[in-house]
């Protein structure tokens, strides 16, 4: 089979990669740009571990190859930080609200959350639009209930900011 | 927590986010039936496949040693880490292939040509038992298909079952689950010389080594395993896996790094399930609903391998529960099966034994008309420690008053009230259950101790324990508990535990025993640490130790006065260490659940969840509360969602993953969800800490299901009986009768 | 559960897209959502992925008279966003948010939902319902097929190797129809068990459609027979349109029934929508 040169703008930068057609955007994330933040739980798209943005829309990597993102945005766990370093609020109140326990769960949901804060802010403030978002992903820590706080916390947090 | 941020950053390391020079990836040629001959593994074209670097069989493995049981039969049939011969459930492991990269070792695999004659299968206890009772071939030659039977308690004496008001009998299903940790089981092993370096995702490192050097001969010394950041565990990741030890050999055959990352569908077909009995309870009680006798039967599906044939003793030991009984006992039966062997999985005996009895109790209520809180209130134990039929001790408690409080939380006055109304007025069927639970914390004997020690140096202080994190906050629980009881701040305390290289011994997390059993060790290794220090600066003071006081991490005595960190500097390290004994502890608590019926579909939605549970003393708020809520989550996967269904054979009927095994949502999280504590301290440990991290799972299936039984007891046609789990809509529906 | 090699082509024109699909092996790939997991269990395989994202033929919602010719890169999340206007817009839009989830939502179609042809698909119950057809275009030409036709069973459609689905036409439905979708599910991770849309027309007939309810999606014919009669279209739903197999967690007759029971509640969301 044929590997393939393909650009990948990651955070922000750029790299050029060679692939097998069949590697998932996980695989070429986390082996060819060693950015280990995404994970794989599942391989088939149901447990969310795997969530990056590609043109700022959630998506699950183990179900994109990475030929499929060729020149497009991709933002992941490693890009949520600010240049200078400083947290995503998610990042603080996940930590905050205890919202993570063995954390293998924790950068797909921080990336779900950022995907839909950034497409619509008040997703977090009715229960049922936040269950059904947060419904994306599996954790099996922690109940959901410290990631359904952390994320309403970032909400209100929000709001008291305009 | 400590540590957070990395996680939060995506700058955890898992096994799989190692990473390691010229490290090659493994996969495994696994059965594709669940039982049949082994007659020969062809993998001459899977070694010539680009990127292999081996194919190893179980004629490869000669030299290697059986894969160690971990609480299993005394009489243990073979167990090569490959199978030789004949496979006996599906997804065995078969064959090992190590590749440069997973994709072209998955390439090989499926080359791989096995020779498989089938022979039948027994899925279940009752096939076992009846494979027996026909003289079938036994699962292994010259071993019985009956793994293990063990009786806790001495048998109720018929006259009781006479001469009893009323005697319920109720007949119950704990269905196979799967573990499923998001991250799934993961090893990377590295030889260095002769030694060994492990990295593994696992609950028990000691333990890990032990079983790697039993198996080929080694000093346990050259072995060290290393647990970095693991995914999950859920009693799922204590044991020496055969996959481990093929790992292992295949490391040192190639001398190379190779890593093994279970996916999804091995995690679901081969790695060991939890749960896995049919139960049959007898409560025999007089007119004033007196128990007077409980008797518990349990057939369990041990699986193709008695890895865990001991666990379901568990339940056996547990079947008093909450409740003052003259007669108690419980029989045992742990049955060979053609299934991924049963192992433990959170709660591991508890669950199934809170399930059997809190269902019969409620069927006793129905029976005798009785309020279901007011039967079993008059019959919780009150005064302790209190020795059961089945030869547990119960520490401490007061279990009335978390019954009560259950009760405050829960509201049944005003739920009956709207029951009523509804079976007036018309309205989905509401029904209100509550069970209450008695668990043991800290392990059985042999695993009832704990190695702790902190060292002083000048950068500050170092705690070890042989406990091993798969997602607990121990870095910030136990380092906030040393630090306390050093009088420093919690940033002065570093925490190092699950590496066999730096932690002498312990015996890893497991049956909720790590605050209680660690968090002791630690604490009175920093008791000493002070006695230590004092004495060493006495000696260098040429001063009485009665005379030095240890303040906030420094010496004092007089004007004299030295850091702790500097004394060690300056003289020799400061280091205490403590091994832990004690009884195992048992915390407790009660459920409440209020659950509406959607009558035409069977869905069952659940209006408000009430967990009270008593740890004893809590070390950490936070972590208990954690620890309590995924609990619960994960009662709620085994009563409303979760299963894994074979077929006769033993063969998996679901295979789309995570789309059939249906782990709860967020969406399925109750809105309503109320928890509380009390404390009743732990008389056996210094801190008065019990274990905490089961609870959920072994309330929350019991309450629920009460609560559906409830809800449809009174409805023409409807059977509460019929009730099993998961409560799948399909299920409940026939509970209510419905027919095509 | 990673997939067996494969080449990867992205054709500009449909010409090129066609003639690669020519192939011996050679596969669709728009989202991927479900092609990609059945690679990566190794249940199919392909020996070239021609991917159609840069197809602008198959791109956007196209209205003619009387329909809505919707292409087969319009992604669930586009008609979730109102990539279609009117009642039926509206049943796409409250269709689309039971299909899994945002971050699949994100890259699956509705045409690559057809084309898998899952027996719990809401896309193929809402297709089938609404008497849609798809367009199928090859090296040997064009061809249209009612929804009808091209479901056969579980994962098994009309489309031969070669050819490539390149939209799904849908009726207009005229102003003043009543739509909704309703769900029996076990979980929001899992497929739906049974699925009901309903457009109830101005002129009080109906078209349903049921997911879950056979080996493929289907028209609840009988159903909407039984309703133009003023009898109970569950009934008739459960007994006559329902072809349900058996499943573990939902013996045939539990199927029958919801199936009823649902043609019946998604017939009432219909007025609740109205009222």
């Amino acid at each position: 089979m044929t590997a393939l040169d393909v650009d990948l703008h990651v955070n922000g930068t750029e790299h050029r990669v060679t692939v097998e057609p069949r590697r998932a955007l996980a695989v070429v994330l986390r082996e060819d740009l060693g950015l280990t933040g995404t994970h794989l739980g599942c391989e088939h798209g149901v447990c969310g571990t795997c969530t990056v943005l590609v043109d700022g829309e959630p998506v699950r990597s183990c179900l994109v190859l990475a030929v499929q993102v060729r020149g497009r945005a991709i933002r992941t766990v490693e890009g949520l930080e600010a240049a200078d370093g400083t947290p995503d609020p998610l990042q603080t109140a996940f930590s905050e609200h205890h919202a993570l326990q063995c954390g293998f769960c924790t950068p797909g949901f921080l990336v779900l959350l950022r995907g839909a804060l950034d497409e619509d802010p008040t997703v977090v403030e009715d229960d049922d639009r936040l269950d059904a978002l947060l419904a994306s992903n599996l954790c099996r820590c922690t109940g959901y209930e410290g990631i359904r706080a952390a994320a309403r916390a970032v909400g209100t947090q929000r709001a008291r900011e305009q | 927590m400590r540590g957070d941020d990395r996680l939060t950053t995506g700058r955890g390391r898992y096994v799989a986010d190692l990473r390691v020079a010229g490290c090659l990836e493994a996969a495994f040629v696994r059965s594709p039936v669940p039982h049949a001959d082994l007659r020969g593994v062809d993998p001459t074209t899977a070694a010539r496949m680009p990127g292999v670097a081996l194919v190893l069989r179980a004629d490869d493995l000669a030299g290697v040693g059986d894969v160690p049981t971990m609480f299993g039969a005394e009489d243990a049939p073979p167990w090569p880490p490959l199978a030789r011969d004949r496979v006996r459930h599906e997804g065995e492991p078969v064959a090992l292939v190590v590749a440069d990269d997973r994709y072209r070792a998955e390439d090989a695999v499926a080359t791989v040509a096995l020779d498989l004659e089938p022979r039948p299968g027994r899925a279940t206890p009752s096939a076992a038992r009846q494979a027996r009772d026909r003289g079938d071939e036994p699962l292994y030659p010259g071993h019985d298909d009956l793994a293990l039977a063990k009786d806790f308690g001495p048998p109720v004496a018929e006259e009781t079952w006479r001469r009893a008001h009323t005697v319920v009998d109720v007949k119950l299903r704990q269905q196979l689950l799967a573990p499923t940790s998001l991250e799934a089981r993961a090893i990377l092993v590295e030889p260095d010389g002769e030694r060994l370096i492990v990295h593994c995702s696992h609950q028990f490192p000691h333990g890990l080594a032990t079983g790697i050097a039993g198996a080929f001969g080694l000093d346990v010394g050259i072995v060290r395993v290393v647990v970095p950041d693991a995914g999950g565990a859920f009693g799922s990741k204590s044991p020496t896996y055969p996959e481990y030890l093929a790992v292992v050999a295949a490391a040192r055959r190639l001398g190379r790094p190779v890593r093994w990352i279970e996916d999804r569908t091995e995690a679901l077909t081969a790695a060991s399930r939890g749960r896995g009995q049919d139960q049959r309870v007898r409560i025999a009680a007089d007119a004033d609903g007196r128990f007077l006798a409980i008797d518990l039967q349990v057939d369990a599906d041990v699986g193709a391998h008695p890895l865990g044939a001991a666990l379901p003793g568990q339940t056996g030991l547990a079947a008093s529960e909450a409740y003052a009984v003259p007669e108690v006992h419980a029989a045992v039966r742990s049955w060979s099966t053609t299934t991924t062997p049963t192992f433990a999985y959170r709660g591991a005996g508890r669950p199934e034994a809170a399930y059997a009895v809190e269902r019969a109790v409620d069927e006793l209520a129905a029976t005798l008309g009785a309020d279901p809180v007011e039967l079993r209130r008059r019959n919780l134990i009150r005064d302790f420690p209190y020795d059961t039929p089945t030869g547990r001790r119960y520490d401490s408690g007061d279990y009335a008053a978390c019954l009560d409080r259950c009760v405050e939380l829960l509201e049944p006055g005003r739920w009956r009230a709207e029951q009523a109304r509804r079976r007036d007025e018309g309205g989905w069927p509401l029904g209100v259950g509550i069970a209450c639970y008695v668990e043991r914390s800290g392990g059985e004997p042999g695993i009832l101790e704990e190695y702790g020690s902190v060292t002083a140096d000048d950068g500050g202080f170092t705690a070890r324990v042989g406990t091993s994190s798969t997602g607990q906050p121990h870095g910030t629980v136990f380092a906030a508990l040393v630090a306390d009881r050093l009088g420093v701040a919690a940033e002065d305390v570093v925490l190092v535990e699950g590496d066999t290289g730096e932690v002498p011994e312990g015996h890893g997390t497991f049956a909720s025993r790590s605050a209680q059993m660690g968090g002791a060790a630690l604490a009175e290794a920093a008791d000493a640490l002070i006695g230590t220090a004092r004495e060493r600066a006495a000696e260098v003071w040429a001063v009485a130790v009665d005379d030095v006081v240890w303040d906030k991490g420094t010496l004092r005595s007089g004007t004299s006065a030295m850091p702790a960190g500097e004394l060690a500097t300056e003289t020799e390290p400061l280091r205490a260490e403590h091994r832990f004994t004690s009884p195992p502890a048992f915390p407790y608590g009660s459920y409440g659940a209020v659950v509406e019926v959607d009558p035409e579909l069977g869905s069952v939605h659940l209006l408000r969840l009430v967990a009270v549970d008593d740890y004893g003393t809590v070390l950490d708020q936070t972590a208990v509360h954690g620890q309590t809520l995924g609990s619960i989550a994960q009662g709620l996967g085994q009563v409303l969602t979760e299963s894994v269904v074979l077929d006769d054979e033993g063969a998996a009927l679901l295979r789309d993953g995570l789309l059939d095994y249906l782990l709860p949502t967020a969406a399925e999280m109750p809105r309503d969800l109320r928890v509380d504590e009390t404390a009743v301290p732990a008389p056996d440990n210094p801190l008065g800490a019990k274990g905490a991290g089961e609870a959920g799972c072994i309330g929350v299936p019991p309450a629920v299901v009460n609560a559906v039984a409830d809800a449809i007891r009174s409805l023409p046609g409807a059977d509460p009986t019929r009730l099993r789990m998961p409560l799948t809509p399909a299920v409940v529906w026939a509970a209510l009768g419905g027919v095509g | 559960m990673k997939p067996a090699p494969f080449e990867y082509v992205v054709p500009t024109t449909l010409a090129e897209a066609l003639d690669a699909l020519a192939t011996p092996g050679a596969r669709v790939i728009a989202g991927g959502q479900s092609l990609l997991q059945d690679l990566g269990w190794r249940r199919t395989e392909a020996s070239l992925l021609v991917d159609v994202a840069d197809l602008d033929e198959l791109a956007g919602v196209h209205d003619d008279v009387g329909s809505v010719r919707i292409g087969a890169r319009v992604r669930h999340v586009d008609l979730e966003r109102g990539a279609v206007a009117g009642p039926l817009g509206a049943l796409l839009v409250a269709t689309a948010g039971w299909i899994a989830h945002p971050p699949v939502r994100s890259r699956g179609t509705l045409v690559g939902s057809l084309c898998f042809a899952h027996p719990a698909s809401e896309w193929c119950a809402l297709a089938a319902g609404l008497g849609g057809s798809v367009e199928l275009a090859s090296t040997r030409g064009r061809r249209t097929v009612a929804v009808g036709d091209f479901l056969y069973g579980p994962h098994e459609t009309a489309a031969a190797p070669d050819e490539l689905a390149t939209a799904v036409v849908l009726p207009r439905l005229p102003g003043g129809t009543r739509v909704g979708v309703v769900e029996s599910r076990r979980t929001h991770a899992g497929y739906a068990h049974v699925a009901a849309t309903a457009a109830v027309l101005p002129d009080g007939s109906a078209r349903l459609g049921l997911a879950g309810a056979a080996p493929t999606g289907i028209r609840a014919h009988a159903a909407e027979a039984a309703l133009a009669r003023g009898e109970d279209p569950g009934a008739a739903a459960a007994t006559v349109d329902a072809d349900p197999r058996e499943h573990p967690h939902a013996p045939i007759a539990y199927t029958r029934h919801v199936a009823g029971v649902l043609v019946r509640r998604v017939l009432a969301r219909t007025e609740e929508a109205a009222a």
